[in-house]
């Protein structure tokens, strides 16, 4: 292609501007807050109840939105999914629309109709994820409750015998850190692959016990790295990244930091649409409400007080935390997730799950 | 000859540049400068024919030959990653 095709003015007259902010390319669409188990860990209920669902006719003029600002990705997911007895009708919406997707649910719901109905999803379906907190009942069901654990294999049988081949989730604490490494084993003897993310206390409602402490957090990432480099990659997310920053930033081949603040991209690249249609940044912080889809439009959310507020704090720079003023590491510091540090009055402080001074220092 | 984008490949534009997504296979191409400003006209449902008389008037610096060679080349381009359909 030649110069002129890649310079950038003038545009074609009929190129549209941004008049409005751009939507986030992907949204994660919680359609429920009601589930058949009840994690200790769930940070959708971080902040208490979400309030009450709208209806599937109501969901579907969301994704009208959606599609008409080009948002790319949905994520449904919940609560669990597949409490609502309209799933079908809100997931074959999404389907009729030009949207990739992803389903997040802990299967215990998921019978042969319900797999067929996700494999009738594909080509658009990207990945079915399921939550799997222990490697086998006593562990699982401590932590989800009896009985989820033979419920949510059969349902995962149900999804392989559609086709579908799952990948995992498992919400790293105090309570199943020391089984990490045969909760692998068995995500990734069922499923493709595995995310491990560390519990994040991102509401007042999750109890403080959960959480992992510098050392088990560290020998967890440790864990998860070693395990995602011994198979091929098929471990993965926030535990085998903190493992892999820490690493380069010994070795002094952490890449530069890329922005000034932390490394959100809430509102920006991605969103979360709660079950009364209420736009959050993420499924973490879904106590702070930007706008709604049912009172309002998308661009009054994302160009709110509310919204303006939040990217601003997220994006200041990180000197202006006098925790991480001076810090030897701010030059390849990651920014981390802003959701822990956000509950505390004034500039962000680190991400104690990405700290890497916290990660790193004895 | 009609241009359109398959009814799997969405195309947004950002700050930076375009996007054309295609939602059945993943696939995603990055496009910037002028070309954003093509997919935006194939979008509003332009003919080649249209797009190239709209480039000759932004661009009457851009010897016409050169601006149906370019964007032949482009569309070309978008066809053979399934990212096109000319009717």
């Amino acid at each position: 292609m030649r110069s002129w095709m890649t310079s950038t003015a003038p545009r074609c007259s009929g190129a549209s501007e941004f008049a409005a902010p751009a939507a986030p390319r992907s949204a994660s669409l919680l359609l429920t807050g009601r589930c058949n188990l009840s994690c200790p860990h769930c940070t959708v209920s971080s902040s208490g109840p979400l309030g009450g669902d709208i209806d599937s006719a109501a969901w579907l003029g969301i994704l009208d939105t959606l599609a008409s600002r080009h948002v790319l990705h949905l994520t449904l997911s919940g609560g669990e999914p597949f409490a609502r007895e309209d799933f079908p009708e809100i997931a074959a919406g999404a389907r009729a629309r030009p949207f990739r997707m992803g389903v997040n649910t802990n299967a215990t719901l998921v019978g042969r109709a319900e797999a067929s109905l996700l494999a009738g999803l594909r080509p658009r379906l990207s990945r079915v994820m399921v939550s799997l907190d222990g490697d086998g009942p006593l562990l699982h069901d401590r932590i989800r409750g009896g009985g989820a654990f033979d419920a949510m294999l059969s349902g995962v049988e149900a999804l392989r015998g559609a086709g579908i081949v799952p990948g995992f989730c498992c919400t790293v604490t105090s309570i199943n850190a020391s089984r990490l490494e045969e909760i692998v084993r068995l995500a990734l003897d069922k499923g493709a692959w595995v995310i491990l993310n560390p519990f994040v206390r991102s509401g007042p409602c999750l109890p403080g016990e959960l959480e992992l402490d510098r050392d088990l957090l560290r020998d967890s990432a440790r864990l998860a790295f070693d395990l995602s480099r011994s198979t091929g990659g098929r471990v993965r997310g926030p535990l085998v990244e903190m493992e892999e920053a820490a690493r380069a930033a010994k070795a002094g081949t952490a890449p530069a930091r890329r922005g000034p603040g932390h490394s959100c991209g809430g509102l920006v690249n991605s969103m979360t649409i709660l079950p009364d249609g209420s736009v959050a940044p993420c499924d973490h912080m879904t106590s702070l409400r930007v706008g709604s889809l049912i009172s309002g439009t998308l661009d009054q959310a994302l160009s709110s007080e509310g919204a303006r507020r939040f990217r601003a704090r997220v994006e200041a720079p990180l000197e202006e935390c006098g925790e991480c003023l001076g810090c030897g590491y701010l030059p390849v510091c990651p920014g981390g997730c802003p959701v822990i540090p956000w509950a505390v009055e004034g500039p962000l402080g680190p991400d104690p799950l990405s700290c890497l001074r916290r990660y790193l220092d004895d | 000859m009609k241009l359109r984008f398959p009814d799997s490949v969405v195309f947004r534009e950002e700050p930076e540049g375009g996007i054309l997504f295609d939602v059945d296979t993943g696939d995603m191409r990055f496009v910037e400068g002028v070309a954003v400003g093509i997919c935006s006209l194939i979008e509003g449902g332009m003919t080649r024919d249209g797009i190239l008389s709209e480039l000759a008037t932004r661009y009457p610096a851009i010897p016409p030959g050169t601006l149906e060679t370019d964007l032949d080349a482009f569309l070309d381009d978008l066809d053979r990653s399934s990212m096109l359909r000319r009717i």
